[in-house]
């Protein structure tokens, strides 16, 4: 009578091992990318103010990712992300350019950013039509009514650095980490909701097998409807981060995010197929990303080849994740 | 049964359709210098929509193919650059030609091979051989728009047989050999039969494997011909001649009617669909709209086209 319980146990032991090594590929390749960081640039990279750098950067890729994550958990993907974060840019470049509030400025690209995801989620969620293809045509709308509202050019947004610096009551060291803080702060709202209600099991569901989830009464629809329009809402929080951290930028600084917020995802060790993974795993990728754009930048590689690069990075681990998960389903 | 016709005519409808908004919002639109513009443009996206329309129809997508075309004026310009002189023209015409067709092949088998053997999900795998190509563009000629050395190419984009361009004539040629070949082959009924039910393929034995590669190879190829009628059009290389270019080569796709589920659609849709785009496109320049705005456009078309033959899908 105990041999079937000893299989199961067995069974189940070597699961938990490929699934710490599943979930820990991105720890290790975060611990040696972070010691060939420190040798490749001689040591510039530990520089404090170096490091503050890479996880400011981290944070933006991390909030662009979150929503991300969401949106493929549930089995799909969002394109637009990066026109969407560059759309906002341009509403608040708009309001910098016509000497309007930038309060209302930063509103009124959330709102937009929000609304942009919210149609996606309506496209994704009433239709046939497949994520990928709805959120190409956003992808290319969106960055079309950021370009038509301020054109191709940089500007300079004081009044948004100054009005998001005031928030936190112009504290220079809060005003320092803001973009981390934000960060944190959604992820802990985005995990509370993940572990403590039943936003998190019916995400899963969805990613997992879509007619089962419908069988057993999620409300499929409106789960989509909502990760898309977070999915919007993030990568505007996400870019008025970047504007804020910047000081200024142009609609088509949004474009790196799509392929920066997939390969977060990826490489924290989610599946590209849906389903599982956590958002706690994006905080690896987003830093790891980080610190390989940053040490990139700092050995002056050619723009081209770092994208060359990043596109690597992430064609290698969608590969090694799916050949792994072949390999743990066979065991 | 009229439904039929009017599914099975639809893109010459959407085409039509877009002739009249021409005639009505514009004056002096109906040119012939207008037209054949128009006329070769297509034909030139009409390549890679080909292309697109073999992946699509066998449940794949590939974003790489703007990249591939932009690769190939590049590749075009660099070699004339480097041979002219050395050897007559016609040789270094040749070899220009044949590296180029090479290399998009070659990007078109790494998209397969990703696809096919690593199971990565067509639209990331793709996106690799976009930057593949893209990457290689710029390392090639350092970004810079360079001028074709041999400049008897450029018959190749401006001929013209009677009012039919080269480029365009070329595709019909080409669309006409593939059209047969998939009609009366055995290896065209195997990408039937992959793009209809690919379970079913497999258990047929067929290597349903084996005609995806082929595929993403062929949209390759198709690409960098498209690349090299751009660059004999417009005479010069450069890494972004392209930019853009699949998501157009897409929307194209989608208005010949193919189905992105696969499995349906025809060759001569994306054709059509092109031409409406062209005509869209010189419609906004015509107006004197901002030329933001087309991608807009195109956007907007993209999602009402994919709604429209999805909808369909349901309605089966």
């Amino acid at each position: 009578m105990k041999a079937p319980d000893t299989v199961l146990v067995q069974e189940r032991s070597s699961r938990q091992l490929l699934g710490i090594f599943q979930n820990s590929t991105g720890v290790i390749a975060f611990a040696i990318l972070f010691a060939i960081a420190v040798v490749v640039t001689s040591g510039r990279f530990a520089r404090p103010s170096n490091l503050v750098e890479v996880l400011m950067r981290a944070s933006v890729i991390g909030l662009v990712a979150l929503g991300q994550n969401l949106v493929i958990f549930t089995g799909g993907v969002d394109l637009s992300v990066g026109a969407v974060f560059g759309l906002n840019v341009g509403i608040l470049s708009y309001f910098a350019k016509h000497g309007l509030d930038p309060g209302l400025g930063i509103l009124v690209g959330l709102a937009a950013t929000t609304a942009c995801g919210f149609i996606n989620g309506l496209m994704v969620s009433r239709t046939k039509m497949p994520p990928f293809v709805v959120t190409l045509g956003m992808m290319m709308i969106a960055q079309s009514i950021g370009l038509t509202v301020v054109g191709a050019g940089a500007e300079d947004l004081p009044g948004v650095v100054a009005f998001v610096h005031g928030l936190v009551g112009n504290d220079p060291t809060l005003g320092t980490i803001l973009p981390l803080l934000v960060w944190i702060v959604c992820l802990g709202v985005a995990v509370l909701f993940i572990t403590f209600s039943r936003f998190g099991p019916n995400l899963f569901a969805i990613g997992g097998k879509e007619t089962a989830a419908i069988y057993s009464g999620v409300n499929v629809r409106r789960m989509k409807l909502l990760v898309y329009t977070l999915c919007g809402f993030t990568a505007g929080i996400g870019s008025t981060m970047l504007c804020y951290r910047i000081g200024g930028s142009n609609p088509l600084a949004g474009s790196p995010y799509m392929l920066l917020s997939i390969a977060a995802v990826v490489m924290g060790g989610t599946s590209i197929y849906g389903g599982e993974g956590s958002v706690f795993n994006t905080i690896i990728g987003a830093i790891t990303l980080s610190i390989l754009v940053n040490v990139m930048n700092i050995v002056q590689i050619n723009p081209f080849i770092q994208d060359i690069v990043m596109g690597a990075i992430l064609l290698g681990f969608v590969f090694i994740l799916t050949k792994m998960k072949q390999v743990s389903e066979r065991a | 049964m009229n439904l039929y016709v009017l599914r099975k005519y639809s893109p010459l409808i959407v085409l039509a359709g877009v002739l009249l908004l021409a005639r009505v919002l514009t004056t002096g639109f109906f040119n012939t210098f207008n037209l054949s513009v128009i006329l070769t443009m297509s034909a030139v996206l009409g390549f890679l929509a080909l292309g697109e329309t073999m992946v699509i129809f066998t449940r794949g997508f590939d974003l790489s193919v703007g990249n591939v075309a932009s690769m190939s004026t590049v590749i075009v310009a660099a070699v004339m650059l480097r041979l002219q002189g050395t050897m007559p023209d016609m040789a270094v015409t040749l070899i220009a030609v044949l590296l180029a067709l090479a290399a998009g092949i070659g990007v078109g088998a790494l998209n397969g091979i990703a696809v096919v053997r690593m199971r990565i999900p067509p639209f990331i795998a793709t996106m690799g051989g976009m930057w593949i190509a893209t990457g290689l563009a710029f390392l090639i000629l350092r970004g810079v728009p360079t001028r074709l050395a041999v400049s008897s190419f450029k018959v190749l984009g401006s001929g013209r047989v009677l009012f039919f361009s080269v480029p365009f004539l070329t595709l019909v040629a080409v669309m006409l050999v593939l059209y047969f070949f998939i009609r009366r082959t055995t290896i065209g009924a195997r990408v039937y039969a992959a793009g209809g039910n690919d379970y079913a393929a497999h258990l047929s034995g067929i290597n349903v494997g084996r005609v995806r590669l082929l595929i993403y190879m062929l949209s390759g190829l198709f690409a960098a011909m498209g690349g090299l009628f751009l660059s004999a059009y417009t005479g010069t290389g450069f890494p972004r001649s392209a930019e853009g270019y699949e998501m157009l080569a897409i929307a194209s796709v989608v208005i010949g009617g193919v189905s992105l589920f696969g499995g349906a659609g025809s060759i001569w849709g994306a054709l059509a669909g092109a031409a409406t785009l062209q005509v869209l496109d010189k419609i906004i320049v015509y107006r004197g709209i901002s030329p933001f705005i087309s991608q807009m456009v195109i956007g907007s078309i993209l999602l009402i086209a994919v709604y429209v033959t999805t909808r369909r899908k349901g309605l089966q």
